[in-house]
């Protein structure tokens, strides 16, 4: 298990090597980036010096090397904005989205795999039809048009809840005053990844039930709730795990746009904002924080795997 | 049974890329109801939008601010928007936009996926462990991010498909690299190479049409995909600007007038919604057709 484990660690930091180039060279490689964009009616002197103030006339591999260096030890460079150093406005942002993309990430989890169970136990039923088709749209609507239509709704027409913000002004620590606010945007994320893991676990689960031990378990009397929970379950529960992990770079991405749309103050609004300021260091400290996440979780998901699942060999 | 039978033979003589095969697929396909009926809505749907300057008189960029926000009647049958142009005539206009984006950025990802997983798949060992190890890497990045951020240097409408072309590859370079895998130790191939098939002949000739189920269906979907995604970078304002309609940044324009008009706001999200289920719609029903082995991937 310790090699397994160690082998795992490699892999992440390997992939956060070439995560982070491709992302400074992607972004890099911009000709001219924030400079030529605000520099209207300067002198090529004073352009020269804000970019060399900037560190932005150094090559490019020069810069990488001291930004990677910088990451290490924790500093992620300042705003070309504002001056405030990156570690702060992400740190100051980031619990805001980790309690919004967990509770997407834990509701569409419980509703998508309940509904997927549902699904495959009474396959091709009303409800599994019913829920099929939904899951279907599910899949294709756009999660901003989402985001106006249930603010329409609910805060515009119905007014049962705030359409943005944090908390309401004094009441920071009303619990269901931030229940209220926290529903719309976690509703909108959790439905961007729940029909993906309903179509999963249904299909997952109908390959199970094919299998000849699920036939011997129900020759051999056993109830039929047993054989779903100590049988089926178990093992067709296994792959999901995995694709819990794979949605959430797409739910973290969700966020830039739900945050966006409901003024949430996470790194999701900060990097749409920073977009459009060209803010190099924000984008890209946000890119690898995020990306530092989703590592850590998959590390996490993989670990989970291997402890659930005796089929996979450690070595 | 006399007609499975002669099928059988057929395959049996030509081998697997006989015309056989692909007539029961799109047997299969057609008995889909779901898939042809949407294939026929879409097909409609990129005519009228192709022929949009015959079907409708007016211009989409030009509005008569006299009608501004007026609600549908003869003339405007879903109404004026805020700066008194036809609803309608940029709802047909932004779907060319969309068709394009959508159909340049899945051209792209597919020629990046197709070639990453033949060759990781092809050759392996080293060669598939580098593409491999670039390709979780790449599958672990929030791409969204990354699509805001090449967008805010490099504006425009042409960097659109680029950029979500080299975010979306991932999943096909699987995909090709998993059928390259199970198809390169196969018996017709070991006997292309006896007779001294060079490697690019095997992986064209042999190896690829056999891909060609799982390939076409990962297209329709990718296209489902980049449509999505350029409604969502147009409605943040990092897209296609205004004038120039598109899905996205008609909703953004929308909001305006959300309280008066809200129906502005409910049929761009509407377009976004139908031609993404369509295409969804016909990527599974080619699935289940030509690849039934193969699900939720």
């Amino acid at each position: 298990m310790h090699a397994y484990i160690l082998r795992r660690l490699v892999h992440a930091v390997v992939t956060l090597v070439i995560v982070s180039v491709v992302t400074f060279l992607l972004v890099g490689l911009a000709p001219g980036g924030f400079v030529t964009e605000s520099a209207a009616g300067m002198s090529q002197e004073d352009l020269a010096r804000i970019r060399a103030n900037l560190g932005l006339d150094r090559p490019l591999y020069i810069q990488y090397a001291q930004w990677a260096a910088g990451l290490l030890r924790g500093d992620m460079g300042r705003s070309l904005v504002d001056g405030q150093p990156v570690r702060g406005l992400i740190a100051e942002r980031l619990p805001n989205t980790m309690l919004l993309s967990t509770v997407a990430l834990v509701a569409a989890t419980v509703v998508g795999v309940l509904l997927g169970v549902v699904c495959a136990v009474r396959a091709y039923s009303w409800l599994d039809n019913l829920v099929s088709a939904t899951t279907f749209i599910g899949l294709a609507v756009p999660i901003f048009w989402l985001d106006a239509l249930l603010i329409l709704l609910f805060s515009v027409e119905l007014g049962w809840l705030p359409s943005s913000g944090l908390a309401s002004l004094g009441k920071e620590d009303d619990i269901l005053d931030r229940l209220a606010h926290l529903a719309l945007p976690a509703f909108v994320l959790a439905t961007s990844s729940a029909p993906q893991l309903v179509r999963f676990t249904r299909s997952s689960l109908l390959e199970t039930l094919g299998q000849e031990y699920v036939r011997t378990a129900r020759a051999k009397g056993l109830f039929e709730w047993a054989v779903l929970s100590r049988h089926v379950l178990r093992n067709s529960l296994i792959p999901v795990i995995t694709i819990i992990g794979l949605q959430l770079p797409r739910l973290v991405g969700g966020t830039a746009i739900a945050e966006t749309v409901f003024g949430w103050p996470g790194i999701g609004r900060l990097a749409v904002t920073a977009a459009f300021r060209r803010d190099f260091p924000v984008i890209l400290g946000i890119t690898i924080v995020v990306s530092i996440a989703v590592l850590i979780t998959n590390l996490i998901v993989d670990l989970l795997y291997a402890a659930v699942n005796p089929r996979v060999s450690l070595e | 049974m006399a007609t499975a039978l002669t099928l059988t033979r057929v395959q049996a003589v030509s081998g697997p890329r006989a015309v056989g095969q692909w007539q029961r697929g799109w047997r299969r396909f057609a008995r889909n109801r779901l898939a042809v009926a949407c294939a026929a809505f879409l097909a409609l749907f990129i005519a009228v939008v192709g022929a949009a300057p015959l079907v409708s008189p007016y211009q989409p960029n030009v509005g008569n601010l006299v009608e501004a926000l007026d609600p549908p009647s003869a003339a405007h049958p879903l109404g004026v928007d805020g700066n008194g142009r036809d609803l309608m005539t940029r709802l047909l206009y932004g779907g060319r936009v969309s068709l394009v984006v959508g159909i340049l950025s899945m051209l792209l990802s597919l020629a990046l996926g197709v070639v990453v997983g033949a060759l990781s798949g092809y050759y392996g060992g080293a060669v598939d462990t580098i593409l491999m190890r670039f390709t979780e890497a790449m599958l672990s990045l929030p791409t969204f991010f990354l699509v805001l951020a090449i967008l805010a240097f490099l504006p425009g409408g042409g960097t659109i498909p680029l950029v979500i072309g080299v975010t979306s590859w991932m999943p096909i370079a699987r995909l090709v690299r998993s059928e390259f895998l199970r198809w390169k130790a196969i018996e017709f191939v070991e006997a292309a190479r006896t007779i001294g098939a060079g490697d690019a002949r095997i992986i064209v000739q042999h190896v690829m049409p056999q891909a060609m189920g799982a390939i076409v269906v990962a297209a329709t979907l990718g296209v489902a995909h980049a449509i999505l995604t350029e409604s969502a970078i147009s409605y943040l304002g990092l897209g296609i600007q205004p004038p120039t309609p598109t899905w996205g940044n008609m909703l953004l324009e929308a909001q305006l007038y959300a309280f008066d008009r809200p129906m502005l706001a409910v049929y761009p999200g509407l377009m976004v919604l139908v031609t993404v289920v369509c295409f969804n719609a016909i990527g599974d029903g080619l699935r289940d057709a030509f690849d039934p082995r193969m699900r939720d991937y």
